[in-house]
C-alpha cells in the first residue's frame, strides 16, 4: 500500500475510527489522539491486512488503543484510592491456605459464594482459578482468551472478592 | 444492565450501551478488552456502527498523522543503525585484540600469534587503538601530500 492509498484509507475510515475511540473514552481530545495512534499503528503494519478487511482490522486496532488508555487510567485511579494497602497486598489474603480451610470452613464457603456471585467477564475465570485451581494458561486456552487478559480479569476479580468479603456481602 | 452474557460474550444491550456512550469507566475497559480478542463480538459491534452514525473529529487526523509517521520511521531507522553500528564496533574491537584467535584450532596459527597471547586485554585494546590511529594518520598524511602535489 503506497502513501496515496493509505491517505485514502484514512480519509475513508477516519470518522469510523474516531467514533469507536470516542465511544470508549468519552473525550473528543483523547479520542482524536487515539485515532491518530490507530492510524499510525495501521501504517506500520499496513501489509498485514487484506483489502476487504480494513474495517474490522481498524476497529480491532482502535479497541486495543482504547483498552491500553483505559487500563492505564483505571489502574492509576485504583492505586491512588487504595492508599498504603495496594491491591496485591489484599490479594495475598484472599486465597486461604489448605490448613486454614480445615479450620475455617465458613471462610472458605464465604469465598466460594462470593466467587459464584461474580458476573462475567470475571465469573468463569474466577471459578476456574479459585475453585477448580486451574492455571492461567489452562484458563486462557479453555476460554479462548489471551493469558494477559485472564491475568487482568483475575486481578480485578480478587479486588471485588476481597471487598465483598470485607463487607460481608456479594461482589457487584 | 448485563454487559456480558453467561457465555462471556458482549450482550446486545451491552453493545447498544457502548454505542450510546453510557458505559462507565470499568465497563468501557471490560468491553475494550473483550473486543481486543473476540472476533465475533467485534464483527457484531462494527455491523451496528452504520456510516450515518459515524462522528466527525474536532480536526482532521491527517494533519498531524504524517508528521508522526515520519518521526516514528526515523526513530526505527536510527535504532536499527545504532544497533548495527555498536555490533560492528564490538566485532572490530574483538577482532583487533585477537579475541577470536582463542577459538582458532591449534594448527600453527596460535604459534604465529603466541607472543600476543601473553598481553593483557587492556594492552591489546591499547595496541589496537594505537595501530588504528597510526593507520588513520598515515592515510590522512598521504591524502594531503597528494593534494599538495597536485
Amino acid at each position: 500500500m503506497d502513501k496515496q492509498e493509505f491517505s485514502d484509507l484514512v480519509r475513508r475510515y477516519e470518522r469510523f475510527v474516531y467514533t469507536i475511540c470516542f465511544q470508549f473514552v468519552h473525550s473528543p481530545e483523547t479520542a482524536q489522539d487515539l485515532t491518530q495512534e490507530t492510524f499510525l499503528s495501521a501504517y506500520l503494519h499496513r501489509d498485514d491486512c487484506r483489502a476487504d478487511s480494513y474495517q474490522p482490522w481498524l476497529a480491532r486496532i482502535a479497541a486495543n488503543k482504547a483498552k491500553d488508555y483505559l487500563k492505564s487510567a483505571y489502574y492509576r485511579r485504583v492505586q491512588a484510592s487504595d492508599g498504603e494497602e495496594g491491591p496485591l497486598a489484599l490479594a495475598v489474603d484472599l486465597t486461604p491456605l489448605p490448613e486454614q480451610q480445615a479450620l475455617s470452613k465458613e471462610g472458605a464457603e464465604m469465598i466460594r459464594s462470593a466467587v459464584l456471585a461474580l458476573k462475567e467477564p470475571y465469573y468463569q475465570v474466577s471459578v476456574l482459578f479459585f475453585l477448580e485451581e486451574k492455571s492461567v494458561e489452562e484458563i486462557a486456552k479453555q476460554l479462548s482468551r489471551p493469558p494477559k487478559t485472564v491475568h487482568t480479569q483475575l486481578y480485578r476479580a480478587r479486588q471485588m472478592l476481597q471487598k465483598a468479603i470485607k463487607e460481608g456481602g456479594h461482589p457487584k | 444492565m448485563n454487559l456480558f452474557l453467561e457465555s462471556g460474550h458482549l450482550s446486545g444491550e451491552g453493545l447498544d450501551a457502548l454505542i450510546a456512550g453510557t458505559l462507565d469507566e470499568l465497563q468501557s475497559l471490560e468491553a475494550a478488552e473483550h473486543l481486543s480478542f473476540c472476533d465475533d463480538c467485534l464483527l457484531a459491534y462494527t455491523q451496528r456502527l452504520a456510516e450515518d452514525t459515524w462522528q466527525t473529529p474536532p480536526a482532521s487526523v491527517q494533519e498531524g498523522l504524517w508528521n508522526k509517521i515520519r518521526a516514528r520511521m526515523l526513530r526505527v531507522m536510527v535504532n536499527r543503525y545504532a544497533v548495527a553500528a555498536v555490533a560492528a564496533c564490538l566485532a572490530l574491537t574483538l577482532w583487533g585484540t585477537g579475541f577470536f584467535n582463542y577459538f582458532l584450532p591449534q594448527r600453527g596459527m596460535r604459534h604465529i600469534d603466541a607472543p600476543q597471547n601473553t598481553m593483557t586485554v587492556s594492552a591489546r585494546v591499547g595496541s589496537f587503538v594505537s595501530s588504528g590511529q597510526q593507520a588513520l594518520q598515515d592515510a590522512l598524511g598521504n591524502l594531503f601530500s597528494n593534494d599538495s602535489a597536485k
